[in-house]
């Protein structure tokens, strides 16, 4: 705590007016007190004698009114914090305090009645701060899967601690590389930078060479602080952590509105050596041990609908499938309870998605006729108990107040006049026309660079593929290059940002029909993941999202629209792509608004449970969405009670404390001294000293 | 003894209660006391006495029917007998109303003998209440008692009488002072002398605050043949203040002002000086014959008189 902290050229106008202020008060005429006395010239006599020492008196009298002076100048003073002058020999440092998710496992005690990681680390990080020396200079980083600061780089304990109960748990990893890059930033130039780590050292070893790099590079001292070994007197049978590592939704490739759910579950009893992966493998030699039974519900909507006893193997991934499932917007829960045992962390004992909804799609072909395409499209799913709707129009008959009813329209070898008012498919356009620019005409051309990264391109190969013929587009703002040869554009896709909404289009620069491409495999798959990319369906976006990442969902508007089919979809189904913000509803209950770029609202997820985001002028139902762990890293609970930098490295040392006890903070003993001349002064008044 | 009217009105306080307190004292006063105080004094002066005090010589005028015969035809001169003539001693009581004896006086329309918020009486309260009991004793000793109230000069005066039923006089005559004027001995007992003719007991009930000091006004009265005697007033509250901080000082009389700030050693140095000014006074009557008695308002009167009493030749 410090007080006000003003700089000297305020201090001394504050004690020029204050000083001011008692002088002028000082010099004011006393009004006394009236007392008639019968006869005065005694008292004259009394006052004659003591005239003699009135110089004393008026010594008496400036006496205290230096008195006074030196009272409101050691106020004025107090008001500026000064301290004692610091030594070289001062700490810079940073205390980072793990908040990730395995820091929520209780440690100790009873179950339900012990404390938790995280309460203990901060009650370490206290002890820690006020064996700190008066030149010790530090800040509070809490690490997660974001290392940020709690506050500034203060020498002022109480501060300090202020920003150790600043610190919460999140539902994430934590970011070691980064939070030690921060400390980096944050000791930059200052002098013996020191980093103190307070943890259960659940971190990956790969992580772990920052801290080699700190003391190399940075120049770091870092120190770790490790979690005590606390009995568990109140626990019976095996102590550990069950974890669901995994649950994960995905639709059938041939029928996109059925799903499978995958459920992956692993144990990990305490004692647990350190130096688990991000997969979930488990070192050589650490498999063995006995099963540990254990208890898989899954709820929909929270009604459970399928329990399955199972056992888990230490250290070993066990996985569930669930096979058709269907439904629309249905909540998926995975529960796991250990039989016979204590499970120190519940948050991954539970995992949640949805099942997400998928329209219908209403697709429109104008073409003269093309059983290559149409074939395709009842290889990916069209028909009456699938997801898509097929229709036909010949060119000459091609309306576009028409096509804005569809989902998607396929232009094969036909370039409309305008550009319709749904995603597109261009198959070879042509013209003045064409929405997409045509510099130039390839003859035999060979697709060499290929983008494999888009959605419209997974699990999509090119190689080889022919063509007689081939337009090499001029890419526009916002088209994307999905393949081509030698830098020449020959299959593009586009995102545009209109009133109504995200409109998506992919164009081929070459006629269907003058290719192998429809022979192959790869096109019934291409136009697959085209007619998904336009309906927002990535496979990594379904159902759920996994913490400690920033999350970039694409915004749906009018979600309600389904029920007036696919014509509706795609007015329904865009994003606005012109709001800057949409709300998000956390799982405890919390409304955030959160940033929208380019259609995509932006979140850094650190909380387990259902999201419902939504447009902030639309209304209910909005998208929902699930968030887990899914960090095994986390599960496994590990405590080290030993850290190294890296996997040979040194061990890190325990922090000293700091070399003087005593706070260099003056203001403290600054305003004990004005007290005691406050009661001097009051002493000697009433004493007749100084009247 | 005279009798007493029962169902006389309580002038300012002086009730049958006061009454009869100067009863108790003057029958105290008589068994004790007994034969040392006497009302019939012999004068020096020769009159129509029957006891023979001396000769003179005759001088053309003289009656001749005191002419001693008996001398004129034994030595053949003419001698005049001289007979003592006894006289009443007239007993004149000064009491001081100046503004200084208002002292302890809430002045909210109370009688003066009245104590005040704290218990106290006024100095004037005080000395009247003193005046009363004098006149009493020397009423009931068939002495002529008058009364001067004086402060810059004679204020007021009660011509003097004697008989016990005359103390109701007295009562009013006190009853109704009010302190005023500022105090000035020398005037007033200038004033007193010259106007009183019957020389007797002067007895001066002040404090004794006259800035050109007391000597003068007290000498006067010894010039002038009177059996001057002092009873000085005194209040606590004076002679050993309470005063503590920053005060403005006023006189009472002459209305001067002097800011102080008091502390206990400037109290305990107004104190000394207090004292001194009393033993100056006491030393003055002692060396000059006069009866000094120095009244504490914290004494209650009635021991204050039987001091008196007691001591006796206070009044001589």
């Amino acid at each position: 705590m410090t007080l006000l902290g003003l700089p000297l050229l305020q201090l001394l106008s504050i004690f020029a007016a204050a000083g001011g202020a008692v002088t002028a008060l000082y010099l004011l005429k006393q009004q006394r007190r009236r007392v008639e006395v019968p006869f005065v010239q005694l008292w004259q006599r009394v006052l004659q004698r003591s005239d003699a020492t009135s110089w004393w008196r008026r010594l008496l009298r400036l006496l205290s009114l230096l008195l006074q002076l030196v009272i409101v100048a050691l106020l004025v003073a107090s008001m500026g914090d000064p301290r004692l002058g610091r030594s070289q020999s001062g700490r810079t440092l940073v205390l980072l305090i793990d908040a990730s998710a395995s820091m929520q496992a209780r440690l100790g005690g009873a179950a339900g009645a012990a404390t938790s990681r995280l309460q203990v680390a901060q009650g370490q990080a206290r002890e820690f701060i006020r064996s700190l020396g008066g030149d010790d200079l530090a800040v509070v980083v809490a690490l997660d899967g974001q290392p940020a600061p709690m506050g500034g780089l203060s020498y002022d304990e109480r501060e300090l601690l202020a920003q150790v109960e600043g610190v919460r748990a999140r539902d994430t990893g934590a970011d070691l590389p980064s939070a030690i890059e921060l400390a980096r930033a944050l000791l930059a130039g200052r002098p013996r930078p020191t980093v103190v780590l307070f943890s259960d050292g659940g971190f990956e070893d790969a992580s772990l060479q920052a801290l080699t790099t700190a003391r190399v590079e940075g120049g770091l001292d870092v120190r770790y602080v490790p979690l005590p070994q606390v009995a568990r007197p109140g626990a019976a049978g095996r102590v550990g952590n069950a974890a669901i590592t995994a649950l994960a939704v995905r639709r059938y490739r041939r029928n996109r509105l059925s799903y499978e759910v995958l459920v992956r579950m692993m144990w990990f009893p305490e004692a647990q050596p350190s130096g688990v992966t991000r997969d979930g493998t488990v070192p050589t030699g650490q498999a063995g041990g006995t099963a540990q039974p254990a208890t898989l519900e899954l709820l929909q909507d929270g009604e459970v609908v399928d329990v399955q006893a199972i056992e888990l193997m230490p250290n070993q991934a066990v996985e569930r499938i669930y096979n058709n499932l269907s439904g629309a917007g249905r909540n998926i829960e995975a529960r796991l309870r250990l039989n016979g045992a204590t499970d120190v962390l519940g948050l991954d004992d539970r995992a949640f998605t949805v099942l997400p909804e998928r329209r219908r799609q209403r697709v429109l072909i104008v073409t003269r006729g093309n059983l290559f395409l149409e074939g395709a499209l009842l290889a990916t799913g069209a028909g009456e108990e699938n997801h898509l709707t097929i229709e036909r129009v010949a060119p000459a008959a091609y309306d576009a107040a028409r096509a804005a009813r569809y989902d998607v329209v396929i232009f094969d070898a036909f370039t409309p006049s305008t550009a319709p008012g749904a995603h597109a498919i261009y198959l070879d356009p042509q013209g003045a026309d064409s929405p997409f620019a045509i510099a130039a005409t390839a003859k035999s051309p060979l697709l060499t660079d290929v983008d494999g990264t888009h959605p419209v391109l997974r699990w999509v190969s090119l190689a080889d593929v022919n063509m007689s013929r081939a337009s090499v587009f001029r890419p526009g703002p916002g088209d994307r290059v999905l393949a081509g040869m030698f830098k020449q554009p020959m299959l593009l896709a586009r995102e545009e940002h209109t009133a109504g909404g995200l409109r998506r289009s992919v164009a081929v620069g070459f006629d269907l029909r003058q290719s192998d491409l429809p022979l192959r495999v790869a096109f019934p798959v291409l136009l697959m993941n085209a007619l998904d990319w336009f309906a927002g369906d990535v496979d990594e976006d379904l159902g759920s999202r996994r913490t400690g990442q920033t999350w970039r969902m694409p915004l749906l508007r009018g979600s309600g629209d389904k029920a007036t089919g696919g014509a509706g979809a795609r007015a329904a189904g865009r994003s606005p792509g012109l709001g800057t913000t949409a709300n998000l509803l956390l799982p405890d209950g919390e409304l955030l608004a959160v940033p929208v770029s380019e259609g995509y609202a932006l979140h850094y997820g650190q909380r387990v449970g259902f999201y419902e985001l939504s447009p902030p002028d639309a209304a209910p139902p909005a998208q929902r969405f699930a968030a887990n762990l899914s960090d095994v890293t986390e599960s496994a609970a590990t405590i080290r009670p030993a850290l190294r930098e890296g996997a040979m490295g040194p061990s890190l040392r325990p922090p000293e404390a700091g070399e003087q006890a005593l706070r260099r903070t003056l203001w403290p003993y600054l305003l004990l001294a004005a007290l005691a001349l406050l009661w001097l002064e009051w002493w000697t008044y009433h004493r007749r000293y100084t009247v | 003894m005279a009798p007493v009217d029962e169902t006389a009105p309580a002038p300012d306080g002086f009730d049958q209660a006061f009454l009869k307190k100067l009863e108790y004292l003057h029958i105290v006063a008589k068994k004790v006391f007994a034969g040392r105080l006497r009302a019939e004094r012999r004068s020096r002066k020769t009159g129509a006495g029957i006891e023979f005090a001396d000769h003179r010589q005759y001088t053309p005028g003289d009656d001749l029917r005191y002419l001693d015969w008996a001398v004129y035809g034994r030595m053949d001169r003419l001698l005049l007998r001289l007979f003592e003539e006894e006289e009443d001693l007239y007993i004149y009581i000064l009491i001081d109303s100046s503004t200084s004896m208002r002292l302890g006086w809430p002045g909210d329309g109370r009688p003066l003998i009245a104590p005040g918020p704290d218990g106290r009486m006024a100095k004037l309260g005080y000395a009247a209440q003193v005046a009363a009991a004098l006149s009493y004793v020397g009423l009931s000793n068939l002495d002529r008692v008058a009364l001067h109230a004086f402060s810059d000069g004679i204020r007021d005066t009660l011509q003097s009488g004697r008989g016990k039923g005359r103390i109701f006089k007295v009562f009013d005559f006190l009853g109704a002072l009010r302190p005023d004027g500022q105090t000035d001995l020398r005037a007033s007992l200038s004033e007193f002398v010259h106007k009183t003719r019957r020389r007797g007991v002067a007895v001066v009930l002040s404090d004794f605050y006259d800035a050109a000091g007391y000597e003068e006004g007290l000498n006067l009265l010894r010039y002038h043949r009177f059996e001057p005697a002092v009873i000085q007033i005194v209040d606590p509250r004076e002679s050993r203040p309470q005063l503590r901080g920053d005060l403005d000082l006023v006189d009472m009389e002459t209305g001067e002002r002097r800011q102080v700030t008091l502390t206990d050693a400037m109290c305990e140095a107004y104190a000394r000086a207090h004292s001194e000014y009393c033993q100056a006074l006491e030393a003055f009557c002692d060396s000059r014959g006069i009866g000094y008695l120095r009244a504490d308002t914290n004494v209650p009167f009635e021991d204050l008189m039987l001091r008196v009493l007691r001591e006796g030749g206070f009044l001589r």
